[in-house]
């Protein structure tokens, strides 16, 4: 099961794009109606807002405009799909297989300016939501530091319990280790970083971590304008390599070290 | 595990077994486990002419996976053209922990158009006894669009890992198997936001494949069917024009697991590219 979301950036307008069809056909998979749900932490609770039905084989979409009311300004908003009726506040969101395909049950979430839009094609997957000591370690941020052109970090945390708690990111020259930003990151939030005024250069390029926060970072660079604009994704260092039975424990070894061995100063 | 459980999980993984489940369609494997010390890349789309320019951007990944050993990063680039014939093929080296950015303008000179590209990383000497898993390049790539007045890069990743190249053998090989039934993939996206869109197939198997695109309008009716036939590390270019915004979604069948296309949408003032 995934859990999707819904960032307000600027004045641009967020959509999300989602499926009640897998991208491929899956045996297991139970074609049934779906119910949306748009959700958001109060510290104590998650309150649940029922959006739509979807048919199978439909598709839906949901707007920022066409948030509920009820939804304080600033929360950040979660949208999850799921076959039963839920009650109206749930002390911690769940699991289900129901999305586990391979390639995975992506959501599309789009960004829009008067004149163009970006998307990331992407999800929040369950098995994230609770990662015991989870940190953040991204070699390859997106982070476009061109004359005129800015870049956001969107970091996405959720977890199964209601809780806000608050982390730090860092950013800092990966040969030389100078840590050149720094900020908090909150649990159950949509946190976004503005990235302005850094530099990103070959021989000293930037690194993007967290020692107390699992996140999903996106990466949404712009013109002032809006009349330009990209989104994409980094992805952990799992995906540098592939194949071998000790590929995950020395990975895990891996992130240790260099966990241990970022500047946090 | 169960002894019996045990003794499947063996027969499985034979290679008459593989066969067997790709055949079935049952747990398909889709990868061709390769020796440890060998270097994996997907293939990445490229298109540079006079109004397009791509980048792909490197980090010494040996030294970011072995940090104790500030280890250089020897970077084999191959370029394929649009028919999947070799075009240029590059050798770069990258120092401990630093980055390189690759302008496709500044390699492939004369040969504008568009294909596919691969990048392997290699360490100064390898044994396969050393290595616990395949270094693999997965992204980033980005487009620009020359025309547009901006130094703005758009990004994306790779899709899927593709090739696989033994050090000091210069010759890549695939690391995918076939499927022996049709597949149906479906992007969960809407297309109907834009007036003209581009969907991208890369072929990553090691012969010509077989694709069918289906266009299909809100009600999943067909309104446009392609077929086209795909060169082994080839690219194939798929332009839909969406003026009457009829088009609100699309899939493909072909043999190829996951064979998700590069999606590039056309707004007014820019364009949008992702993996489907």
């Amino acid at each position: 099961m995934n859990y999707y979301f819904l960032p307000k950036i600027f004045s641009l307008d967020t959509t999300l794009t989602i499926t009640n069809y897998s991208p491929v056909s899956k045996p297991h998979y139970k074609s049934e109606n779906q119910f949306i749900y748009i959700t958001y932490s109060t510290g104590e609770v998650w309150k649940l807002f029922f959006f739509q039905e979807i048919a199978p084989g439909k598709i839906a979409s949901i707007e920022s405009k066409d948030l509920p009311s009820e939804i304080p300004e600033g929360a950040s908003v979660f949208i999850f799909m799921h076959p039963k009726r839920l009650p109206d506040t749930l002390s911690e969101l769940f699991s289900d297989p129901m999305m586990e395909t391979d390639p995975h049950w992506r959501g599309n979430i789009q960004f829009r300016s008067p004149t163009t839009a970006v998307s990331y094609q992407g999800e929040y997957p369950d098995n994230m939501l609770n990662i015991p000591k989870g940190t953040l370690l991204v070699f390859n941020p997106l982070i476009q530091t061109q004359d005129g052109i800015n870049t956001l970090v969107v970091s996405i945390n959720i977890t199964s319990k209601p809780e806000i708690k608050t982390g730090t990111y860092f950013i800092s020259k990966l040969v030389s280790g100078e840590v050149v930003r720094k900020g908090n990151m909150k649990t159950n939030t949509i946190n976004i970083a503005d990235m302005e005024g850094l530099t990103n250069s070959v021989k000293d390029p930037l690194c993007f971590y967290s020692p107390d926060m699992v996140a999903l970072p996106i990466f949404f660079s712009y013109d002032p304008s809006f009349r330009f604009l990209s989104l994409e994704h980094s992805y952990p260092i799992n995906e540098f390599c592939i194949f071998g039975d000790s590929k995950f424990p020395r990975i895990t070894e891996i992130r240790r070290h260099w966990m241990k061995s970022l500047n946090y100063e | 595990m169960s002894k019996l459980k045990k003794l499947i999980n063996k027969i499985a993984n034979t290679a008459p077994g593989i066969m067997l489940r790709n055949s079935l369609g049952w747990k398909a494997k889709v990868y061709i486990e390769m020796p440890l010390h060998y270097s994996i890349s997907d293939l990445f789309f490229w298109c540079c002419d006079d109004n397009w320019n791509t980048r792909f951007d490197l980090i010494n990944l040996p030294s970011i996976l072995s940090p104790q050993k500030n280890l250089e990063d020897v970077v084999t680039i191959l370029f394929y053209n649009q028919k999947g014939e070799e075009l240029i093929r590059k050798k770069i080296v990258i120092p401990p922990l630093q980055s390189h950015v690759v302008y496709v303008d500044q390699i492939v000179g004369e040969n504008a158009g568009f294909g596919t590209m691969a990048f392997f990383h290699e360490k100064k000497e390898s044994k396969e006894s050393e290595e616990f898993s395949c270094i693999t390049e997965h992204g980033f790539v980005a487009y620009r669009r020359l025309s547009d007045e901006t130094p703005l890069w758009s990004y994306v990743h790779g899709s899927a890992f593709v090739l696989a190249k033994p050090p000091g053998i210069d010759k890549p090989q695939t690391v995918r198997r076939s499927i022996s039934q049709s597949l149906t993939y479906r992007p969960q996206v809407v297309m109907s936001d834009c007036s003209r869109f581009d969907l991208i197939y890369i072929n990553p198997m090691a012969e010509k494949q077989q694709i069918v695109v289906r266009a299909l309008n809100g009600s999943g009716e067909e309104v446009e069917k392609i077929k086209r036939v795909i060169p082994e590390r080839g690219a194939e270019r798929f332009s839909f024009d969406n003026e009457n915004r009829a088009i609100w979604r699309i899939e493909n069948d072909s043999s190829i697991f996951n064979w998700r296309p590069v999606i590039k949408k056309y707004y007014e003032s820019h364009f949008d590219v992702f993996h489907g």
